[in-house]
């Protein structure tokens, strides 16, 4: 793992997703997660422990740069993405040895499941929050508009996923396909 | 190393560890978990610049810069050129008309607004789903005393010099937050509806005397955020002259600002313009306002800067510092 490379690429991520996330929002409250969907790519060919820590890492990252709207205004919750990525993030790890991850599609479809896990993952922790902090009170729906945003993830992580193979020998990646079809040939 | 101790230590461990703290901030009590407002800035600076670029990507991309081409001959390239630019002029014209109409009404109802204004760039605006906050790049502000601080909080952020945008609600160094009105979360504010401002709107009541005075007729309307940015409430005849009915309200009629909780120089300032017109159980109209800008477009906003945004400046505000 190239870990210079791998904070620049999430640093460059998160700044683009915070830039165009105005932009890119439809139906009023779907957003794309570009960060969850590049930690998704990345945990489906990274060792475990590396994985997790990105995921921690950007979620952290996600949540101290996005504010909650509470009815008392915008808040931030330094949680709820955090533990929402690293969930995502293992359920990626659990169920990448049933993709073949070579296939562009696969990457798109692991990155939508990491996307629904954190979510919903958020979800209930802000919901929990609503119910130890009786001044949280959250200023709009979170299921809905979370589980639609992880569907609209699959368009940037489309776009990553085609660019991925390029991308993986400068992240630190291996494909260990690749290293197999190597060796044989 | 002790191996007891090595396993301890270990990254697998050290990784629940910590997901297991994230997970106990995400559900404590706000007392608690006051820290993390301070710790969010350092890595909101810190993004800022890479969000700034994409951000006027977008907005450039969303503004659809159309310079299609007009066939290969240079004068009509030329013509086409000239009618470009002769629309745009035109349109700037008219929305700089429109502006100088809707300040000196502004300042025909609210005489005593004055306030400092700084023009300040607008950083990025976050999605209405997560927080709606606009950042903007505010510098520091420096006081009559020399002292140096952050943007006052509870300042008003304006655009195209009349639109409300909303109010600052975290301010840290060279950068601001702004919550615009209509966002979730946003308290409710108090604004009136003058439907003899807006004769000259062709959808505008026919039979209104031409001669009466603007101000005599006031609607009040209590607003709430409802959701897409649009705010809502109910109307209450505020002010009827002697015989009147109360008149009828249509879309497209303008929006006041008329809050106390807002600073002075705020008042009378456009909330917006009413959307759609509904009727509750009671029979009173119900209105939907549509703020007069869009977060996605938004280049630059001005900040009023007014002693009484907050009510504890000591020293009168005379010059922005540093803001470049």
């Amino acid at each position: 793992m190239n870990w210079p490379v791998v904070a620049l690429a999430l640093y460059l991520t998160l700044g683009v997703e915070l830039g165009s996330r105005a932009a890119l929002t439809i139906a009023g409250s779907f957003v794309p997660s570009l960060l969850i969907a590049l930690v998704a790519l990345i945990a489906a060919f990274a060792p475990m422990t590396a994985a997790l820590w990105i995921a921690l890492l950007a979620g952290a990252l996600t949540d101290l740069t996005t504010p909650v709207a509470t009815t008392s205004g915008p808040t931030i919750v330094l949680g709820p993405s955090a533990v929402g990525f690293v969930v995502g993030t293992y359920a990626v790890l659990t169920i990448r040895g049933l993709f073949l991850r070579r296939h562009a599609t696969s990457l798109v479809v692991l990155a939508v499941i990491a996307a629904t896990c954190a979510g919903l993952t958020a979800a209930g922790l802000l919901a929990i929050r609503q119910i130890t902090d009786s001044g949280f009170t959250l200023a709009g729906p979170q299921v809905i508009s979370r589980l639609g945003s992880a569907l609209y993830t699959a368009i940037p992580a489309a776009l990553l996923a085609l660019l991925w193979r390029r991308a993986m020998p400068l992240l630190g990646l291996n494909d260990p396909f690749a290293r197999r079809w190597d060796r044989s040939g | 190393m002790n191996p007891a101790r090595k396993s301890i230590l270990s990254g697998t461990n050290l990784l629940a560890l910590a997901t297991g703290l994230c997970a106990l901030c995400a559900v404590a009590p706000a007392p608690f978990t006051a820290w993390v407002q301070d710790a969010a800035y350092p890595v909101q600076i810190v993004t800022a610049p890479v969000r700034w670029l994409v951000g006027q990507v977008a907005r450039a991309g969303g503004a659809g810069t159309d310079a299609s081409a007009t066939g290969d001959a240079p004068l009509a390239r030329e013509v086409a050129l000239l009618t470009a630019r002769n629309l745009r002029l035109a349109a700037e014209n008219d929305e700089l008309r429109a502006q100088v109409r809707a300040l000196q009404r502004g300042a025909e109802l609210n005489p005593q607004a004055e306030a400092m204004r700084i023009v300040v760039p607008v950083i990025a605006a976050d999605s209405p789903v997560a927080s709606g906050l606009i950042m903007l790049r505010t510098g520091r502000v420096r006081a009559a005393d020399g002292s140096e601080g952050n943007v006052p909080l509870g300042s008003v952020a304006i655009s195209d010099a009349v639109n409300i945008v909303g109010r600052i609600v975290r301010a840290a160094g060279p950068v601001a937050d702004v919550q615009p009105i209509g966002q979730a979360g946003t308290r409710e504010l108090r604004a009136t509806i003058f439907p003899l401002e807006d004769r000259a709107d062709p959808n505008a009541d026919p039979n209104a005397d031409p001669d009466a005075d603007p101000s005599a007729v006031q609607l009040g309307v209590v607003l709430t955020p409802a959701g897409q940015g649009r705010l809502r409430g109910s109307v209450y005849a505020l002010q009827l002259a002697d015989g009147q009915f109360e008149p009828a309200i249509r879309t497209g009629m303008t929006v006041r600002l008329t809050d106390p909780s807002w600073p002075r120089a705020a008042q009378m300032l456009v909330v917006g313009t009413v959307e759609a017109v509904s009727r509750a159980d009671n029979g009173r109209p119900i209105v939907t306002v549509k703020p007069g800008f869009d977060p996605r477009s938004l280049q630059q906003v001005t900040i009023l800067l007014t002693p009484d945004s907050t009510g504890t400046l000591e020293a009168p505000l005379v010059t922005p510092g540093a803001q470049r």
